[in-house]
């Protein structure tokens, strides 16, 4: 066990980091949608391994009401487009629950 | 329990150890101590061991279950039991390998790094975290005090005895009976808890007590979510919206030709609570006296009260920190989350500690380290909140740093008062499977 962690400390000081603000901004998210974007037996959905184009265009949806939501209209329109492909392209690379 | 003798090499064995100078983690692993494993505290110790997998973690809390304040009203009509609300600490200690440690901080030694727990063990730290969330200081409403809230007037605030004493109370009220909230000046946790409270009591008593009545007093003019609650309770309570509250409320708004279960009085209506009688259940507002049957009083609140005994507030009772890496702006090398630490535009909610845990776990890895902390993070708030079981709405915000303090974004940031019935309805259902999620996001 304490070998692994000491392996992933080395693994995880090179890359870890790199692009932490998306991983920031994606940890918001995961108060509903689950730790990594998982959430079990939930009404709440999975976001984790989503492709990062369904991810922004259903971000764009939310923005101008085309799909009905209820927070997600006001989370998505305080979201700048960089942000959202960031956190697109974070969730998209996530393992989805099953996979986990 | 540990021995006296035990305490002492313990002690001794503590004092040996040299304070571990940052970024030397690999050699000699850093210690960060938490005081207070709510959800400030164990989203915090979460989301450090998943970003700093050789760091000593140490969680000291005095409960060994979390009784989760967040959800807690539902308890008093019967919603969910008191066992519902129990969170325990398996998944903290076996799954993110945190020494989670039953005990009660009483004592900092800032200078050599050290807490003192009631038990008599000190832990050494090179971090540590406070998120001792409130208390709630019952002195400040004349008359009111602890021992009438665990035995007659009780505030249900910080879950426990005092929730189940109010279920009873209110389950076994007289027809025709009165419930009297008093609800907190700000700032104070949960901002729309109060009004979501009464509405719950309300419903329930549509069933189970119809001539039945909940008076919110309130000592201000507005609350978080206002109109979406004061519409709500005109739809299902028979409440009349006040004038001032007009502005965009839909058509359906109907107007009462009876008063309704519920009703609310603001600060300028005379609202403000002056005092508690507990001899003939009254309360004295500005307004004049108020008989009830059952009285439920949010007192005014402060920062734990570990954080004051440590010298980490200010003069009202709420701690300053620095808004990225939430360190203590009266104590180097202590940090403050959650309900106690001043997060200007933030409420003070459970979600709201949430992201405020792991932007500092984030910040305190790379501290630890011997690192920058990133210098713009980002936090979320989402309140979901009910006006009924089926009828619910929410506060939602996005918040970054602007001129170093929590600033909102542009944004909406409330349910449009225009939503449809099933988006009231879908709002309920989110509000009850985030319970889950984010507990789960918490502790597991
Ligand atoms: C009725 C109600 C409804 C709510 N609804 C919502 C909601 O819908 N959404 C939402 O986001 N929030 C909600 N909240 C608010 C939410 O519960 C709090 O904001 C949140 O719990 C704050 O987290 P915290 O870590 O600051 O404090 P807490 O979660 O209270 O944790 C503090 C912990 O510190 C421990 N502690 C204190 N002092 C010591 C000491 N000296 N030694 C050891 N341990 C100590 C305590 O035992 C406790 O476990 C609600 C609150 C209430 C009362």
């Amino acid at each position: 066990m304490k070998k692994v962690m000491i392996l992933s400390a080395l693994l995880l000081s090179t890359s870890a980091f790199a692009d932490e603000r998306a991983e920031i901004m994606a940890n918001n998210c995961t108060g509903c949608h689950g730790t990594d974007g998982v959430v079990e037996d939930s009404a709440l959905i999975s976001i984790a391994g989503l492709n990062a184009e369904i991810f922004i265009e259903t971000m764009k949806n939310f923005q101008s009401n085309e799909r009905s939501s209820t927070i997600m209209h006001n989370v998505a329109l305080a979201l700048s487009d960089e942000e959202i492909a960031a956190m697109a392209k974070y969730f998209e690379a996530l393992p989805k629950g099953e996979e986990k | 329990m540990i021995s006296r003798r035990e305490f002492l090499s313990l002690a001794a064995a503590f004092s040996a150890i040299a304070v571990l100078p940052a970024g030397s983690f690999a050699a000699n692993k850093a210690k960060v101590v938490v005081i207070g494993g709510g959800v400030g505290g164990s989203t915090f110790a979460k989301y450090l061991r998943r970003k700093a997998p050789d760091v000593d973690i140490t969680i000291i809390e005095q409960n060994p279950i979390y009784i989760r304040p967040y959800g807690s009203s539902e308890v008093l009509t019967g919603h969910i039991d008191m066992s519902d609300l129990e969170v325990n600490y398996d998944a903290l200690r076996n799954k993110y390998d945190v020494n989670v440690v039953i005990d009660r901080a009483i004592g900092l030694d800032a200078n050599r790094q050290i807490i003192k727990t009631a038990s008599g063990t000190e832990y050494a730290y090179d971090r540590l975290v406070v998120s001792p969330g409130i208390e709630l200081n019952y002195e400040k409403v004349e008359g009111y005090s602890k021992e009438l809230a665990e035995t007659k007037a009780p505030s249900g605030w910080i879950p426990g005895p005092q929730t189940s004493l109010l279920r009873d109370q209110i389950q076994n009220m007289r027809q025709g009976g009165t419930m009297l909230i008093v609800a907190p000046p700000n700032p104070y946790r949960c901002p729309p808890g109060p009004y979501e409270r009464g509405a719950l009591v309300a419903e329930w008593m549509q069933k189970h007590n119809p001539t039945g009545k909940v008076i919110i007093t309130d000592p201000k003019n507005k609350f978080t979510a206002g109109s979406n609650f004061l519409l709500g309770w005109n739809r299902l309570y028979g409440y009349n919206i006040p004038m001032e509250f007009m502005d965009g409320m839909p058509d359906d708004v109907v107007e009462h030709s009876t008063p309704g279960m519920i009703d609310w009085i603001p600060g300028k209506d005379g609202g403000t609570p002056l005092s508690f009688d507990a001899s003939n259940m009254s309360v004295e507002t500005e307004g004049g006296k108020i008989e009830a049957d059952v009285i439920n009083i949010v007192p005014p609140m402060k920062a734990g009260k570990i954080a004051q005994q440590f010298g980490l507030t200010n003069e009202l009772g709420w701690c300053p920190v620095d808004r990225v890496t939430f360190e203590s702006q009266k104590i180097a090398n202590v940090h403050v989350l959650g309900d106690a630490s001043i997060a200007d535009a933030m409420p003070k909610s459970g979600f709201a500690a949430n992201t405020q845990a792991k932007v500092a776990a984030y910040a305190i890895a790379h501290l630890l380290a011997g690192e920058t902390p990133e210098q713009n993070p980002a936090f979320e708030n989402t309140c979901y909140a009910l006006a009924g079981s089926d009828y619910g709405f929410f506060v939602s915000a996005v918040y970054e740093l602007r001129e170093g303090k929590i600033a909102k974004r542009e944004a909406p940031g409330l349910q449009d008062l225009n939503a449809t019935q099933a988006q009231r309805r879908l709002s309920a259902v989110y509000q009850q499977a985030w319970m889950k999620s984010f507990t789960e996001d918490s502790f597991a």
